[in-house]
């Protein structure tokens, strides 16, 4: 499988970072996805994170952004609905959500994430009275994923699934169900010495996984990033470059594309010299 | 001090409506704000406004921090001011979370200014009980101002958009400072006396008082119908969509029980009408750049820290608005400057 879209995710970043972080996934044909997968994370407060990504949108133009929401934080369904539609429309229709399952009370959440996902049409209030969160998204359908659960939860959800390999040990067989998969891979380091050390080795394995998955995005979920603006930036542009050209190509090319694009960016360029970011919003 | 000297200068309010007076897709809309967020920088305003709305059909911003941040992140300087917030509706957790992302994007260039809110319909969507809209707001200021939220809000100015006499008690008693609606000078003077008498060192550690002033000047009584034409319709179309029962009440007498004339009958349209014609006690429109000088110069006499100019969105036209802005950037303001000092 190529073609393949890959994204970047920062837990625990604050919302300047992510902003930076978002204008150089924007100049590197990455997307972004703000918050955290386990939820867990610093800064990963639902409206934290709709804040975060109304900055984001606001200095980049092409890259999708994707929130990590619990509906466990401080937003109410409504609230967050309000929030979604607010930042979809001042993104220009750029908005996907990640609904991020609990490992408890698993009935309850999912009756929030329906409310929330119907709230831009109708929100019951009294005496057979409705009204709706508007604006609504400038999308006419909002892409979303369900994180940590299952594929029966995501279909009663119209979501895709984020896998992740280290967790989910055995992706779950998706025999005659097509539907929307999305590989989760947890980078502990840099992206640099994630790829410094076999670089050819680490694409095919990747490839593999996403294969094994019937994965169509990857989110590489950057859990200890170097705080280093310089260091990130590099990394961000390794992903954009090594990791997409190498995911994107058809599998006879990866051998020569991971080698070159690795040693264009890292033993014939300074990395950090290569971006281009405007600091103008600071 | 402001960007232009001593008085602080604001513009108010952008709201995103996408009103049938004025239809826009909603998107486009968000791009307008950037510009004129930007246009309102360059002209050395000190703060930008949004207000606060839910359900609206038009759109009505229901996410004013989210909108702030989004509208910090394009410009560089402007205080970007939320006018008015409303706090019930909002869990107080939900705000201190959002000022954080918004200080850490473009620190110190958030003000919230808040009050109770008064449309019963988003308080029955939220499931909050609107006659305890007052132990709500306390509640969540006792925590945002010195409570377990303090830190969470670190850099971002309260203020209180209240101006009746539990409002301003409340408003004195945590130190925030207070956005007072267009009144006539006896009562500024009133209302800025009775506030600074009861005013502690809290969220501030000294009184601030704004008002809104209205950013139109009319010239002649034809420039006035058509702007108060617009401004009616833009007041009906609101009340539309509101439940005028709610309207007709009033603030703060929730528990009257008015039999409201039946949905789709000529009495409730005329009903609705009325309130639209009597639409809020706003002050007299200048005729020239001169008398709003010498208007707003009592109001600097009187002690006043900023001047917020009000526009609506859809009471004139943005071309129609873009030269006012440049009469009073370019001829009032630096007047009321040099007044000031």
């Amino acid at each position: 499988m190529n073609g393949r879209r890959v994204s970047v995710s920062i837990p625990g970043a604050d919302a300047r970072t992510l902003a930076r972080a978002a204008q150089l996934a924007d100049t590197t044909n990455l997307d972004i996805w703000l918050g955290d997968p386990r939820t867990q994370a610093a800064n990963a407060d639902d409206c934290y994170i709709t804040t975060a990504a109304a900055a984001a949108a606001a200095v980049t133009s092409h890259c999708r952004i994707g929130l990590f929401l619990s509906l466990r934080g401080s937003g109410t369904p409504l609230r967050l609905a309000e929030d979604i539609g607010v930042v979809d429309q001042a993104s220009g229709g750029r908005l996907e959500l990640g609904l991020v399952a609990p490992t408890s009370a698993r009935e309850e959440w999912e009756h929030d994430a329906r409310a929330l996902l119907r709230a831009w049409h109708d929100w019951p209030i009294d005496g057979g009275r409705s009204v709706a969160a508007l604006p609504g998204p400038a999308q006419p359908w909002l892409p979303r994923m369900l994180v940590g659960g299952t594929f029966d939860e995501a279909e009663r959800l119209g979501a895709g699934l984020l896998l992740f390999t280290s967790r989910d040990t055995s992706p779950p067989p998706i025999a005659g169900r097509e539907r929307r998969i999305a590989l989760g891979v947890e980078v502990a380091g840099s992206v640099r010495d994630w790829l410094a050390e076999d670089v050819l080795g680490a694409m095919l394995g990747l490839r593999a996984e996403s294969d094994r998955a019937g994965a169509h995005d990857i989110v590489v979920v950057l859990a200890d990033p170097d705080p280093d603006p310089a260091h990130l930036a590099d990394d961000l542009r390794l992903l954009g470059v090594v990791v997409g050209t190498s995911v994107r190509c058809p599998a006879h090319k990866v051998e020569f594309l991971a080698l070159d694009t690795w040693r264009w960016l890292h033993e014939l360029t300074h990395l950090h010299e290569e971006i281009d970011v405007s600091e103008s919003y600071v | 001090m402001g960007a232009t000297g001593p008085l602080d200068i604001g513009i108010a309010v952008f709201t995103m409506q996408a009103s049938y007076i004025r239809p826009r897709s909603h998107a486009h809309l968000y791009q307008e704000a950037v510009v004129a967020a930007r246009r309102a920088e360059e002209r050395g305003f000190d703060s930008f406004w949004l207000g606060e709305h839910h359900h609206s059909y038009d759109g009505y911003d229901p996410s004013v921090i989210q909108t702030a941040a989004f509208l910090a992140a394009s410009t560089e300087r402007i205080m970007l001011a939320s006018g008015i917030l409303i706090l019930p509706l909002h869990s107080p957790e939900r705000i201190a979370e959002a000022a954080a992302a918004f200080q850490s994007i473009a620190p110190g260039r958030l003000r919230l200014a808040v009050g109770i809110g008064w449309n019963a319909d988003e308080f029955t969507a939220a499931e909050i009980d609107i006659t305890h809209r007052g132990r709500i707001m306390e509640a969540s200021l006792e925590r945002l101002v010195a409570g377990d939220l303090r830190d969470r809000l670190a850099g971002t100015e309260l203020w209180s958009g209240q101006h009746q006499a539990a409002g301003l008690a409340r408003a004195a008693r945590h130190g925030l400072g207070i956005a007072v609606p267009p009144s006539p000078i006896e009562e500024f003077v009133r209302i800025r006396a009775e506030y600074l008498a009861q005013f502690q060192p809290g969220r501030f550690d000294r009184p601030r008082v704004a008002m809104f002033y209205p950013l139109w000047i009319a010239p002649d009584e034809p420039h006035r119908a058509w702007l108060d034409a617009r401004e009616v319709e833009l007041l009906r179309s609101s009340y539309a969509h509101n439940w005028v029962e709610d309207l007709a009440r009033g603030v703060g007498d929730w528990r009257k029980a008015d039999i409201e004339p039946a949905v789709g009958t000529d009495a409730r349209r005329a009903q609705r009408d009325a309130l639209a014609a009597a639409r809020p006690t706003q002050l007299p429109l200048a005729t020239s750049a001169t008398e709003m000088i010498d208007s707003v110069g009592q109001y600097i006499d009187a002690g006043i820290d900023e001047i917020i100019f009000l526009r609506m969105d859809c009471t004139a036209t943005p071309a129609v608005e873009e030269r006012m802005l440049d009469l009073v950037a370019g001829d009032v303001i630096p007047e009321l400057q040099r007044m000031a000092k």
